[in-house]
């Protein structure tokens, strides 16, 4: 029997008005279950979502994506699990922009952190916009890079929850075993949440004993 | 306890034991309907975290009256758990730090004391009604040494090592006595329970969270206890109730400890006159966070100059040299009353709220949080909205110390509790801060740098952040791990710094006679003791507390100010000993000679001498 809960702490990249928060609008919206947690507007939601016998908790943050703010993104992407660069598949430069953001995750965020690329604003297409990143384009990054890629359209919904699931389900699942085991690892559950950084909190943990 | 309180001990066999199986092990609360489930994953084999973890999952439905009932009305903590506030104030009080500690270091200290207070009250809260069973104290506590994690037992240490003896030989009795009994009398605590409890705790103290597995010692292996579903359930609630005072207890724990310091001020015994006089013009009503940062200087002149760049873009703003709705792109069009007089009034009452009226830091963070509340227009903001006027906000306010105060929250909310939107809302603030401290009189427009006076150009030159440097928390971490480690090795002898020198010297065996006479201080640990001059402390133990020599080594404050002239007297003696004499600092006891021994018996001699 194992129905752990598992936190992922995923934090939200992308220039302004690509619709970050829209998507996790939807996603958390579309919803399962009532998700009654406490939330700071758009910027930090929870939503619960089970993937097989786990219980995943996405703690999502967002960040300003407005070129100002850029330099602060380390302090929100700190012990993230996981990552959604978003672009608007009819603004190249947001694509551009979305380059960077993985390379700058690859070189600084925990390792490990699963990134997904989402291509948003997909229902533009449809409705007779101009699609100005290919698909082809992007997946081939997605490849180069290792990432999860997707297309989607927040108000459509479209691909939406596939973006979540699919993270939840490239974390690595850990067998109960090994939870009561290790101490390290990038996931973790609810009861060793602060305890990422084993390099930073470690010390400050295991300084408990007081004899 | 109640009957299925003890019960429920029974499914939860020490991790340490062999033969518990961590896989079948259950990793939360119980859910309601899982009674049936949960009964028969117990065969053979207990849950290990049972009720550990339920702080996040809400599977047992307690109504806000019971909650309202139960919790919110706990207005004071217990005696017992005041208690471990004194002595943690106390023991915060004691000169015994040769150096004065850093704002890292005692930020540490503090969340240790929180991890073992959150334990005791944990404790407090499974064995409050079990005490009048009348089970010995001390027993209680040696039993629940028994069972800490695996960790532990590879402490080299002889009186841990006792007590696991007595925890198993208690539990194997199971087979002659009801279990019940056996799991009463393994509960029973009382506050030397808590205590044994903690002084073996250091390798508990890693997995804060597995409260249960850790905490009660019964090899259940041969017991089958039923439960009904009606009995889990009950049980369950107890948990989740527990939860929620463990809560509360460790709220007010924030509180009462920083309410107790600004009662008693930040200084070590035997104040100076000067910072007599300074206590007494201090407003009560009114902490201010940077006494806690007095050893930390660079954070303090950070502050300020931070403060100076605030305060010189709030006049700017106000003189109309920059515009920082559009500097900031502030979301207007979204919410016209941002800029009004209301919105204004508002973040400026929770701001200074923030940095005055505030003590603990959990109140601050919740004034952190109604200022992202207050700023919230629609639910539908994303972060460029919040962020930008948060900046906006901060730099009309101005308010002081505003620095300190997001640093002191950073390093003194206990660390388990600063998560999710906490985190979140402690990270905006801080971004928001960041950003202004980088801000250059580069990042205007070209209008708005030309009205700017050189002083202004002065001060907006280069970011706060290139011209002082904050020690980095990781280094720092670093350096305390040092002494960890040599902490879990021999935990008795680091309970006090004042025979740090001759620690190695020592047979553990000693170690727990000095140990078992010295009254038990909670959770400090030394840090960054330079060893050589903790001979002095020895010589001034033997001479009781009140003489002089006491007093001198005793003057070294844990917040004293660096230039303090007893850390220069206590220092320049420590440097005035001989290095022959140091030289066996770093040895082992087991790996001393017999000519070793009779030298370093000399070198005690020479020191008493």
């Amino acid at each position: 029997m194992n129905s752990s809960v598992t936190s992922i702490k995923l934090v939200l990249l992308g220039e302004a008005a690509v619709g970050k928060s829209s998507i996790v609008l939807r996603f958390v919206s579309n919803d399962f279950s009532e998700n009654k947690e406490p939330t700071i507007g758009a910027a930090f939601l929870t939503q619960r979502v089970n993937i097989g016998e786990q219980t995943v908790k996405f703690e999502i943050w967002d960040t300003a994506g407005q070129e100002r703010f850029a330099s602060l993104a380390p302090m929100y992407y700190r012990n993230a699990q996981a990552a959604l660069v978003v672009y608007d598949i009819t603004k190249p430069q947001s694509f551009i922009k979305a380059r960077h953001w993985v390379k700058e995750l690859h070189e600084q965020a925990s390792k490990g952190i699963v990134i997904a690329l989402v291509g948003n604003k997909l229902d533009m297409i449809e409705n007779g916009g101009e699609r100005k990143v290919a698909k082809e384009e992007a997946e081939k990054l997605a490849e180069e890079e290792g990432l999860l890629f997707f297309e989607t359209s927040a108000k459509s919904g479209e691909n939406v929850n596939e973006v979540f699931l699919g993270i939840g389900e490239k974390i690595p699942i850990k067998k109960p075993g090994e939870q009561a085991n290790e101490q390290s690892g990038l996931r973790i559950t609810d009861d060793q949440r602060v305890d990422l950084t084993n390099s930073v909190n470690g010390p400050v943990r295991s300084a408990g004993c007081n004899c | 306890m109640t009957t299925k309180e003890e019960t429920r001990a029974l499914h939860t066999p020490p991790m340490s034991n062999t033969k518990f199986d961590t896989t079948q092990s259950i990793k939360e609360s119980y859910r309601p309907q899982s009674g049936v489930t949960q009964e028969d994953s117990n065969e053979g084999q207990g849950n290990g975290n049972s009720g550990s973890q339920s702080h996040c999952h809400n599977h047992v439905e307690l109504s806000k009256e019971d909650i309202d009932r139960e919790v919110n009305s706990i207005e004071q903590l217990p005696v017992e758990l005041s208690k471990l506030i004194d002595l943690f104030i106390n023991d915060l009080k004691q000169p015994k730090y040769v150096k004065p500690l850093t704002i890292i270091q005692l930020s540490s200290l503090f969340q240790n004391f929180y991890i073992k207070f959150d334990k005791a009250s944990f404790q407090y809260l499974s064995t409050s009604h079990s005490n009048s069973n009348g089970t010995s104290n001390g027993n209680g506590g040696n039993n629940n040494n028994g069972n800490t994690d695996t960790n532990n037992s590879n402490n080299v240490n002889g009186n841990n090592n006792n007590l696991n003896g007595n925890g198993n030989g208690n539990g194997n009795s199971n087979d002659s006595q009801p279990a019940f009994l056996v799991a009463r009398e393994t509960l029973s605590s009382g506050l030397s329970g808590i205590f044994a409890r903690s002084r073996s705790g250091s390798g508990s103290s890693l997995r804060r969270g597995r409260r249960s597995s850790s905490l009660f010692s019964v090899d259940s292996n041969n017991v089958q206890p039923l439960l009904s579903p009606e009995e889990i359930q009950k049980q369950l609630r107890t948990n989740e109730l527990n939860n929620y005072k463990i809560d509360k207890f460790m709220s007010l724990c924030e509180r009462e400890v920083f309410r107790r310091i600004l009662e008693v001020g930040t200084s070590v015994a035997s104040p100076s006159k000067e910072e007599l006089v300074t206590r007494s013009n201090h407003q009560k009503k009114t902490f201010n966070v940077s006494s806690l940062f007095r050893n930390s200087p660079e954070f303090i002149e950070f502050d300020k100059v931070l403060y100076e760049k605030l305060h010189a873009l709030s006049t700017m703003a106000t003189q109309n040299k920059i515009d920082l709705v559009e500097f900031l792109r502030l979301p207007i069009g979204k919410n016209p009353d941002l800029e009004s007089q209301e919105g204004f009034d508002g973040a400026k009452e929770l701001l200074t709220n923030l940095v005055s009226h505030t003590i603990a830091p959990c109140e601050k963070i919740a004034v952190i949080l109604k200022i992202h509340e207050s700023m919230m227009f629609s639910q539908e903001m994303c972060n460029d909205d919040f962020l930008s006027m948060l900046v906006y906000y901060i730099i009309k306010v101005c308010p002081k110390n505003i620095f300190l105060n997001a640093q002191f929250i950073k390093l003194f909310r206990n660390k388990k509790k600063l998560v999710q939107q906490e985190m979140y809302a402690l990270t905006n603030f801080e971004a928001a801060l960041v950003f202004v401290e980088g801000l250059t009189f580069t990042d205007f427009i070209p209008s708005s740098q030309e009205k700017l006076t050189n002083s202004e150009k002065d001060i907006l030159q280069t970011p706060v952040s290139n011209k002082i440097s904050l020690p980095s928390p990781l280094k720092n971490s670093g350096a305390v791990n040092v002494d960890v480690t040599l902490h879990e090795t021999h935990p008795e002898a680091m309970r006090s710094n004042s025979y740090d020198g001759f620690k190695y010297a020592f047979d553990t065996s000693l170690k727990n006679i000095f140990g078992k006479i010295r009254s038990y201080t909670p959770p400090v640990q030394p840090i960054n003791l330079p060893r050589s001059s903790s001979t002095l402390s020895l010589e001034a133990d033997k001479k009781i507390s009140t003489s002089p020599t006491r007093a001198a080594v005793g003057s070294q404050p844990v917040t004293a100010t660096p230039s303090s002239s007893t850390t220069t007297t206590a220092t320049a003696t420590a440097t005035q000993l001989p290095e022959v004499w140091k030289k066996y600092k770093d040895r082992k006891f087991e790996d001393l000679k017999v000519s070793d021994m009779k030298e370093i018996f000399e070198i005690y001699q020479k020191l008493m001498g």
